[in-house]
């Protein structure tokens, strides 16, 4: 319960210097979310697809990108714990991506 | 910051950004305890009284025994140390880049004190050999490891043991029983004094410079210091090693670096250590016994290269304690290395804080 508790301050610090970013981020993203529910007939499950197909791809470049990105590289992933880190970490970065075009590309579809 | 892994800003914040509401914060060292009658005195001179005392002066790095040293002229002449300050470390990094650049002789060393941080001269060594394979002057460049220790170079063996093998592959060498007792800055030796044998005088490019230390004189010199046994030379603060206590003085905790403890001079013995001795003070101020206990835990993430850490956690028994099911501590890994750059500080600021 402890090291829980201790991952979400860790990631509240990490957030904190960017806050007002995130603040302004989650806005956007929730302005797109009503425009898409409430702005005509969304395609929810049509933009959903297009999305995880984006966030799969970015998921997949940001397991190449992130070692380097933080100073190391794939031939430090010693074990099965690194390789879960990245996996996940590679993973996050897809979901947040989808998650954020999912109204765009759910309106859109709905245009058309 | 000593390798070039983080800028200096990073490990800079204001004390006065943490304090919680309703402090009065007394801008001046404390310069001498008297505990018999609750007294702390202050370097400008004023005798502050309190009901209960918490220490947490840290340690005091005694360059003096170390005849010729200058931490003012760390970063030049080969000179190295990131101990005495934010900048010593920066400074460091610059004279880390100067000798990886060309190469040569690098002496590091570990003195036989009780120190905080006892895994920075590993990671020092360690890294300034992986930054002479990046800059291609490895082949032409000898890294050294004085220990002033009898025939260790870490205090929990299956750690020590892991990286003197580690050393052995890659062409570190090791010498025992030398105590780094002098130094000519400008002409680049380092003197050794070695057991029943005239001082060692090692000439070299790059010198990683750890002072001895010990208690600062405030709590050396009162009566808050262990008075017997191994630590009492070294002046540290007489708590008892499971509840932070004062042994003799129950309304004195001890937090950091300057307990007399087995072990943990490390920021995260702080982590878990500061929420056990807050719990028992505020016991002890309700008239009932500190009870919670403090296991030693201790944290050394010791990088090994850039890009790789071993997440090495251990108790007062010298026991592994990984924190994570299924983490292998001796395991080179970049989770490892994740946790020390990017999620330590942040931990420490919610910790700091109070939060966690």
């Amino acid at each position: 319960m402890y090291e829980i508790w201790l991952m979400l301050n860790i990631a509240w610090e990490i957030l904190l210097p960017i806050m007002p970013v995130v603040v302004v981020l989650l806005l956007v993203w929730v302005g797109l979310m009503a425009r898409a529910t409430f702005g005509g007939a969304a395609n929810w499950a049509g933009g959903l697809g297009r999305a995880l197909l984006i966030g799969v791809v970015v998921a997949v470049v940001a397991f190449f990108v992130i070692p380097g990105a933080l100073k190391s590289n794939l031939s430090e992933m010693g074990y099965w714990a690194d390789w879960l880190t990245l996996v996940g970490l590679s993973v996050a970065a897809g979901a947040l991506v989808a998650a954020v075009l999912w109204p765009i590309l759910a309106a859109r579809r709905a245009v058309r | 910051m000593g390798t070039g892994i983080w800028p200096v800003e990073k490990v800079i914040n204001r004390n006065a950004d943490y304090h919680p509401s309703g402090l009065n914060w007394i801008q001046e060292m404390a310069a001498g305890f008297d505990p018999q009658s609750n007294t702390v005195i202050t370097a400008g001179g004023q005798k502050v009284r309190y009901d209960y005392l918490v220490v947490a002066t840290g340690t005091h790095q005694d360059w003096s025994l170390i005849e010729g040293m200058d931490v003012q002229a760390i970063g030049s002449n080969g000179l190295a140390s990131v101990y005495p300050s934010p900048q010593a470390a920066a400074d460091t990094w610059k004279a880390m880049q100067a000798f990886t650049a060309k190469g040569g002789e690098a002496v590091m060393t570990l003195p036989s004190t009780p120190l905080k941080c006892a895994g920075a001269p590993l990671k020092l060594t360690f890294m300034v050999r992986d930054r002479l394979l990046q800059a291609g002057t490895l082949a032409k460049s000898k890294v050294t490891f004085h220990s002033a220790l009898k025939d260790t170079v870490f205090g929990v063996k299956p750690v020590n043991d892991n990286v003197l093998e580690r050393w052995v592959k890659l062409g570190i060498d090791v010498a025992y029983q030398h105590r780094l007792k002098a130094v000519d800055i400008g002409g680049r030796k380092a003197t050794f004094a070695v057991p029943d044998a005239p001082d060692l005088v090692v000439p070299y490019d790059f010198l990683h410079a750890v002072p001895p230390m010990r208690a600062p004189d405030a709590v050396r010199n009162s009566d808050l210091a262990i008075k017997e046994g191994p630590m009492a030379a070294g002046g540290w603060l007489e708590v008892d090693k499971a509840t932070l206590q004062h042994k003799r003085y129950p309304n004195v905790f001890g937090v950091g670096d300057i307990n007399g403890t087995p072990r943990g001079k490390t920021a995260a013995t702080i982590k878990k250590s500061a929420p056990i001795v807050a719990h028992n003070l505020v016991e002890v101020i309700a008239g009932r016994q500190a009870a919670e206990q403090f296991d030693g835990y201790t944290s050394c993430p010791l990088l090994i290269r850039e890009g790789s850490a071993l997440l090495v956690e251990f108790d007062y028994e010298g026991r592994l304690v990984p924190s994570l099911p299924g983490i292998e501590p001796l395991q080179d890994s970049f989770l490892a290395w994740l946790m020390k750059v990017r999620l330590l500080k942040p931990a420490y600021l919610s910790v700091l804080k109070g939060h966690a």
